[in-house]
Order: C-alpha cells, then structure tokens, then sequence
C-alpha cells in the first residue's frame, strides 16, 4: 500500500474528463480521428482502425452499466461513474498505455489519480467467461491477482520504478481478505517523482500460452498533476511520516524521523471527513470503529501536512 | 440413392452380402458379417469404415459421428461436452484440416472451415468411412484426413432410446421402392439435460445450462430413368439448439448456440459401356447463432456446387478419372465481424489407375483456383501390392488447406495476405490377415508448413491471423484384431495403439511453444481395446479408450480412459426387435477433454429397436 511521501505546495491541475462531451451513458472511442482525449495537462492517446472499427489506448466514458458481463460492455467503470463526477477514461491495452504529460505539467510530479476496474473486468475476475478464471479457482484457495504497474517516462528513458496498484488480490491466507476493486480508490504517485509520461501495464496470474486471459481493461479519473512551482507558492518539505500496520483493523500508528505532535484527519474516498483528534507521533489512532474499506490519513503539523493511504480490514 | 458404380469393389461387396445379411436373421444359427469391407473411394485412398458390424450399428444409433469416432476408432476428438462442439483430431492435424464428405461434396463451414461433429447423426450415415491420409484428390482441406459420409438406404426401422441426465433419442427410416424408384426417409430426434454431477477438487457441482436438442431428417430419391441414366436427389436438415455450459472456472454461464442446415442435392449419373459421368448438383445453406448476454453473433453461409466426374476405362489396366468442380461460397450479411462476401473456386483433378495383377498404383493430380490466392499443384502417388495375406501401402502426396473465411475477413484480426497451408505426407502401410486374425502397422509422417494461427498482435491490441508456424507430425498406428465363430456363440476382439508425435518446428512466443514441443490438445499415445461376443440372441460389446496426457492453452490436460459396455437382446417375431443397454463411462471416470469443460461420468440408457425389414 502507499506510504506516506512529501506533499510539494505547488499549483495543481486535475485531469477529470469533464470537458469532453459524452453524451449520457455514452462513450468516446477515437472513431472521430481524435487520436486521442485532452484533458488538464494530459494527453491520452488513441489508436482508432477504422478498417475493423476497433480502438486500442484510451476511451472515455460515461457509461453506467455495472452488470452486464463480457467484451460487449467493455466501456464501463464497476462503480458506474466517475470519480465523483460522469466522465472517466478507460484504458485497454495489450501492452502499456500511455499518459502524455503536458504544459506546466511536463517534467513535474504526478500527485495521484483515481483507479477503479472496468465492468467487464471485474466480472470476469468474479465469474470467471469462457476464456478468463474465476479469482480464487474452483475451490476459492488460488492466488489469483491482477496488477496494475505504473512507471514513468523521463528524458526519453523508461524507469524502473514503479508504483504497484493491484485491483484485485487474492494472495491472503483468510479468504475474506481477498478482494476485487469495485470502487475508485486513490493511488498514490509521488514516488515516482518528476514525471514526463506514465507508463500503465496490467499484469495476471490467468496467463496461458497466448498471454493474459483476464480483460487487459481498467479505468482512470482525476489525475492530478503539479504545475511546476507558483510565483506566490512556498515549497515545504515535508517530513516522511509512515502509518502501520497497513492494512489496520483497530488500531494504526504514527512513525516519523522526528518526534512531532500535530492534528490528524481521517477522510473516506468520498472526501469525507470520519475521524479527527490531535495526535503525538509514536501515539496510536483507534480505527475499530471504520467501516472496512481504504482511507486517506491527513496529518498536519504547522505549516506541514502529510497524507497516507490506508486499508482498514 | 444408389450408391454411384465408382464407389466399385465396397458396394458391390454390400448387395452381394446384404440379402444374406437378412436372412441370416431368420436363421438357427447368426453369423457375424462384417457391413461393409475396406475399399477404394474415387481418390483412391484405402477407406476403413468407421463400424465393421451389426452390434455396432445398434450400439451407436443414438449417437454422433464425434461419439462413434471416438469410442469405436480410437480417434482423438476435442469435445467440449456431451452433445457439444466435437471435431477430430487427425495425427495431431486440427480439426478445420479435416475434410468432412457428403456425396463427395465438403459440408465443413466456410467460415471456420470446419464441421462440428456433433451435428452428425451416425445413424443416419453409418456406411461412413474414415482416411487418415492425406490425398490430393480429396480437396483442400483433407491436409489433415477425410470423412466420407454414406447412408445406407434400405431400412425400415423404428427405435427409442432413453438415459439418465434427460437423455431421450428416438428415429425411424422407411424405405420404399416400386420398380424403378426408390425413396428413403429418415428422421432422427435427440434431446439431453445433461446436468450430470462432476467433482472437481472433490467439490461436487451439477453441470448447469447445458441442455441440447437436436432435430434431423433426410429424404433421398432415386429414380432409374433408362438403362444408362440414373438420378438422385436427397435433402438434409438439421437444427440443434445447445445451451453452452460454464466452465470449471466460471460461476455460471447464458450462452447458447443454435445451427440451422439445409443440404440439398442432385445426383445424375450416366453409365456408358465404358465410362461414367457423375454429376453433381447441391447446395447448402448453414447458419449459426450464438448468444451471450448482450453479445450476439450471427453467421450464415451458402455453399452452391457443380462437380462433375467422368471416369473412363481404358483397358483392363488401366483407368482414369476427371474431376471438375466449380463452388460459389455466399457469405450473408448478419455479422459485424464479417461483411458480405461471394468467392467462386475451381478445382479440377485428374487420376491415373493402373491395376496388374494383385498390384495396383494410382498417380493423380490436382489444381484449384481462387482469385487472390496462390495454390500449388497437388500431385500424389499410391501404390498397393497383395503379397498372399500380406497388403503392402505406399502414400506419398502433397496436400494444402486454404486460409478460411474467418482467417481471411473477420473484423479485426483477419488477414487477406494469408497463404494456404501446406505440406508432403508419406504413409506405410502394412496388413496382414488370416482367416481369424488381422494385423496392422502404418507408419506416418506429415509435414505441414505456413500454419496458420490466431494470436495477439504486437502492432494491434486484438488477434491477427498469421502464418506462423510449421508442425512435422509423425507417430505409428498399429492394431490387432481376432474373430472366431464357434457352433454356439461368436467373439472378436481388438487392441489399438497409436503413438503420434506432432512438434512445432518452430519456438513461438505467443503462443508459447518451443520447437520440438508436442502441439497443444494432441496426446501423444492413444490405446484402445474392445471385446465382442454374441449368439444367436444376445450380443456384449465392452470397448476401452485411453488418452494420454496432453497441454491445453493454460493448463496440462491429465490422460483419461473411458469404457463401454453393451448388452443386446434379440428377439425374433414377425419384427425383429432389440431391447438394449448401453453403458457409457461405466468406470464413471472424471475427465477433460478441452480444459475447463468437464464430461460426463457413467450415463445408463435403455432402449429398442423394431426392424421392418
């Protein structure tokens, strides 16, 4: 899970898709020539064959059908909708796709983005179809997952690190742990530092010999890129601060370098704010009371604030 | 329809044995006939036919050509369930190079360019006869073997057939002839549930959605219009409604596909003191429906034919055959995938037969043509040779499959740069009988070059059809049978071993094969046994056959065995009437044919047969 990284007080610029006109329910597959789908300071491209009307890279969507299985509802997100909003992009691709960082964002830090699984992949992974395993197998116990890797592209060169994001997993020893994505969850990508493109692949433990058998399908909203500094902005560094364990069932934990004392908040992915207090580092926070599911954790100490991503079981 | 004088030594042998055949049923004592012997087809390819006796006939009258291929020749089928899609598995060929025969026309799918097994009802056909070779003359797609698919027309009969999972069959024929004409009816009902009990990791679970139905009926005329000019006509249809079970590793599943088939053909033959002319005229029209949830696929095809064989005798030496086929391939528009097509082929083949004493050598040469396509000349070179009880067989032949309309057209993926798959077989083979046994070795080897596969492609995020692969197939099948008559009772027994080692030629990485890696779904030895014993009221038949282990797409196929058991009961009033019980998978053995799609355990049936002969 992500840890807590440097938070750089800078301007920044969402990608949330909204501007694109997709009519209700409604895709956006490139068959126009578009090559590809602006949005904030991103630009994700499209490959259109009009000779086989078929598409490859990026689409946007605002389809809602999260029940109808297979290829033939290959544009919606599980949940839906957006993060919050209509309009998200889906990602299909056999290799990596591409995120193209644009303007003030190019050569900056990709704060973070939205991910959440399409429709047809996560019933794939649930049901299993005729080409793809049902997660877990016949009895439940495979461990089974399916990975998203993000890596970026600087000054020409693909780097190595990467930024793990797995929208399901079922590597647990207790079953109940195992689980599927079905709701937007953040992901952080700070760690990967100054950015010029995003590299995003998927990864399956249902291989067979022609590669992955599960939908090479996932789905992106609000991609939040740093503009470069502001003229008025002061940069503060932020010092590391880690939360653990993670995943928490009753209880987290404050770790930094330094011993501080600051205000804590704890917010669902809704935004919401569910938990607050003051908080001493070293100190714990009881979480028994959270409904299972991923939190963000704010912490701010003077002038500084750090956030984390947690998983409350 | 009478069966054309071409066919020669294997219908002549039938008329002379068939009156003795039902006469014998009225005698003290039954003696076990073969129905129908080894024989030449026009390409002169030695034939076996796919049942060797009246048992068998009984035994799979309720079941499909896939069903009977399997359990009576040992033949590797890929089924995807009871009743499912079924087809053969050649010495490691797949099933789109298997041609599929009916009156010497191919009924194999244009589009996939291949024929479901399972739509076959083997008692409609049960003259049918099997080549593992492959022979020019055959056509384009017996690169991988041929079925040619023969009814015997004489039969008035009525039987029924019930089992356990819902399984309920029931057909009837009637043959009629006054003077000069002939007609024969045949109609053919099956239906399954198929919801039998599988228990994957010791978990038990009922088959779900995986109900069939099928309706078939074949009318055939045949009228002797003079001495010289006779004409048939035979109509064929066929629906089947299958429901598409999930597989191991699917909660559930709605699909379900339905097949439609006219078939319809005109056979005039004209026999001349020295030569023949068949002609024939036929068109067919396929359809097939599949659905899944909100995915729906359609595709209808027409195939229309004109072929015409002469066949001459030149002296007592010698003879030769002409063949000329023209064939027009509609593809209808009810597919996004695949948009409206025509495509008119022309093949044409001409075999020289010379026969000198007990040695007999058949040379023969084909070329077709297709506009867009580069298709090699397919000579071929048979020779045979009786030594006493010993038969000796050299093949040697070039053979070749055109890319099918899917290959070519489908939307994405398909390439109209393809080039048709080829490539050289040779077969040995060695015969030797007695009055009581007879044994057999033939060697194979096949190579087939510019094989064509589905796979992902690097440029695009779909699959493309590309010639990527070389497959050299090669293997020794060898049998034993022994027949005895004794005053009460008769016996036959049979073992079979094929040994068929099918490697790719080259490493691929998608899919992942190395060069020498025997090709998925091909097992490398398949055995086969069966035991026979009947009197003058009752017949036995226990059968064997055991599947080595193989490699499927994402998980290794563990080898199976499956065994037969059949019990008849004959008797004898002013009707003959067979009361039965087959036994399939007695030993109630859990296996997988494809991965992931489970088959059946031990299914029981119960039924009769009234024979109005």
């Amino acid at each position: 899970m992500m840890g807590v990284l440097p938070l750089f007080m800078t301007a920044q610029t969402t990608a949330s898709f909204e501007e694109l006109a997709v009519s209700d329910n409604g895709f956006l597959d490139g068959s126009d020539d578009s090559g590809g789908f602006e949005s904030g300071h991103i630009f994700i491209p499209n490959e259109y064959n009009e000779s086989y009307n078929f598409w490859t890279g990026w689409a946007i969507s605002a389809s809602t059908d999260t029940t109808t299985p297979g290829f033939e509802n290959q544009y919606s997100s599980i949940s839906g909708n957006g993060y919050n909003s209509d309009n998200y992009a889906v990602s299909f691709s056999s290799s990596e796709n591409i995120v193209n960082l644009r303007e003030e964002a190019e050569g900056n830090p990709v704060l973070g983005l939205w991910v959440n699984n399409s429709t047809y992949a996560y019933l794939s992974m649930q049901d299993g179809d005729a080409f793809a395993k049902k997660f877990g197998g016949i009895d439940g116990s495979d461990p089974d997952y399916f990975l998203l890797t993000i890596k970026k592209y600087q000054n020409g060169a693909l780097s190595q690190d990467s930024v793990d994001f797995y929208l399901a997993d079922y590597r647990f020893a207790e079953a109940e742990s195992d689980y599927i994505i079905n709701e937007w969850t953040y992901v952080d990508l700070t760690s990967l530092g100054d950015v010029d493109s995003l590299s995003l692949s998927l990864s399956s433990t249902d291989i067979g010999a022609f590669g992955m058998n599960t939908p090479a399908y996932f789905c992106i909203d609000d991609l939040t890129t740093a503009d470069g500094p502001s003229s008025t902005s002061q940069i503060v560094e932020i010092q590391d601060i880690q939360i653990y364990p993670n995943p928490a069932t009753n209880f987290i934990h404050l770790k930094a370098h330094e011993a501080s004392k600051g205000a804590y908040k704890i917010y669902d992915l809704n935004g919401s704010m569910v938990m607050n207090g003051n908080l001493m580092v070293g100190k714990s926070v009881d979480i028994s009371s959270l409904n299972k599911g991923q939190y963000i954790f704010q912490f701010n100490e003077g002038r500084n604030m750090s956030k984390a991503l947690f998983l409350k079981l | 329809m009478l069966p054309p004088i071409k066919h020669g030594m294997k219908y002549l042998f039938l008329f002379i044995l068939l009156p003795h055949l039902i006469l014998a049923q009225f005698q003290d004592s039954m003696k076990l006939e073969p129905i129908l012997i080894s024989g030449e087809r026009n390409n002169g390819a030695a034939h076996l036919s796919i049942i060797q006796n009246e048992i068998d006939k009984l035994k799979y009258l309720d079941n499909n050509l896939g069903q009977v291929l399997m359990n009576n020749q040992g033949l590797y089928i890929k089924s995807y369930g009871p009743s499912h899609s079924s087809t053969p598995s050649i010495r490691g060929a797949s099933g789109n190079q298997t041609m599929v025969l009916w009156h010497g026309l191919p009924i194999s799918s244009p589009t996939l360019g291949l024929q479901d097994l399972s739509l076959i009802p083997f008692n409609f056909f049960t003259a049918s006869s099997l080549s593992k070779s492959t022979v020019s003359e055959d056509g384009a797609e017996a690169i991988g073997g041929t079925l040619d698919l023969q009814s015997e027309n004489n039969s008035r009969q009525a039987e029924f057939s019930i089992g356990e999972y819902g399984t309920l069959s029931g057909g009837a024929q009637f043959h009629w002839k006054k003077k000069d004409f002939q007609s024969n009816t045949k109609i053919q009902l099956n239906q399954a549930e198929n919801d039998f009990i599988f228990e994957p990791k010791g978990i038990r679970r009922p088959q779900t959605n995986a109900a069939v139905k099928q309706v078939q009926f074949l009318q055939a005329f045949d009228v002797k219009i003079s001495d010289k000019l006779n004409l048939g006509a035979e109509y064929w249809y066929l629906n089947a409604q299958r429901e598409i079970p999930p597989t191991l590793t699917q909660t559930s599943s709605q699909a379900t596909q339905d097949d439609w088939s006219h078939r319809m053909v005109l056979n005039p033959v004209y026999s001349g003191k020295r030569f023949i002319i068949n002609t024939r005229i036929a068109y067919f029209l396929d359809e097939q429906l599949f659905q899944d949830g909100s995915l729906v696929s359609n595709i209808k095809s027409g195939n229309a034919y004109f072929q015409t064989g002469y066949e001459q005798v030149i002296n007592k030496n010698l003879k030769i055959k002409l063949l000329t086929r023209a064939q027009n391939i509609q593809i209808f528009p009810t597919n996004e995938a695949l948009a409206e097509y025509s495509e008119w082929r022309n093949m044409n083949s001409v075999q020289l037969i010379i026969q000198k004493n007990k040695t007999k050598a058949r040379i023969g040469l084909t070329k077709e043509f297709i506009p867009n396509q580069k298709i090699p000349l397919a000579p071929s070179f048979m020779l045979r040779r009786q030594f006493g009880s010993l038969s000796v067989k050299y093949l040697h032949a070039f053979n070749y499959r055109i890319p099918s309309i899917n290959d070519r057209f489908w939307k994405p993926g398909g390439n109209t740069e393809l080039e048709v798959e080829n490539g050289w077989s040779q077969e040995l083979d060695l015969r030797w009988s007695s009055k009581n046994f007879e044994l057999s070795f033939i060697g194979f080897n096949r190579k087939i070059d510019q094989w064509i596969l589905w796979t992902p492609s690097d440029e695009y995020a779909w699959w493309v059809a590309n010639n990527i692969s070389k497959v050299w197939s090669r293997g020794l099948e060898s049998s034993v049978k022994f027949s005895k008559e004794y005053e009460k009772f008769s016996i036959e027994s049979m073992a079979a071993y094929q040994h068929i080692r099918s490697t790719s030629e080259f490493d691929l990485a998608v899919p992942k094969i190395s060069k020498g890696d025997q090709l998925i779904y091909t097992p490398e030895h398949q055995i086969q046994g069966s035991l026979q014993l009947k009197t003058k009221n009752q017949s036995f038949k226990y059968s064997h056959v055991y599947f080595g282990k193989s490699t499927g797409i994402n998980e290794e196929i563990k080898s199976y065995h499956t065994a037969q058991l059949f019990v008849n009961h004959r008797f004898r009033f002013k009707q003959v009437i067979n009361i039965f019980l087959n036994i399939n998978n007695i030993w109630n053995h859990q296996y997988v044919i494809i991965e992931r799609r489970p088959m059946p355990g031990r299914i029981i049936k119960l039924g009769f047969q009234v024979n109005f002969n």
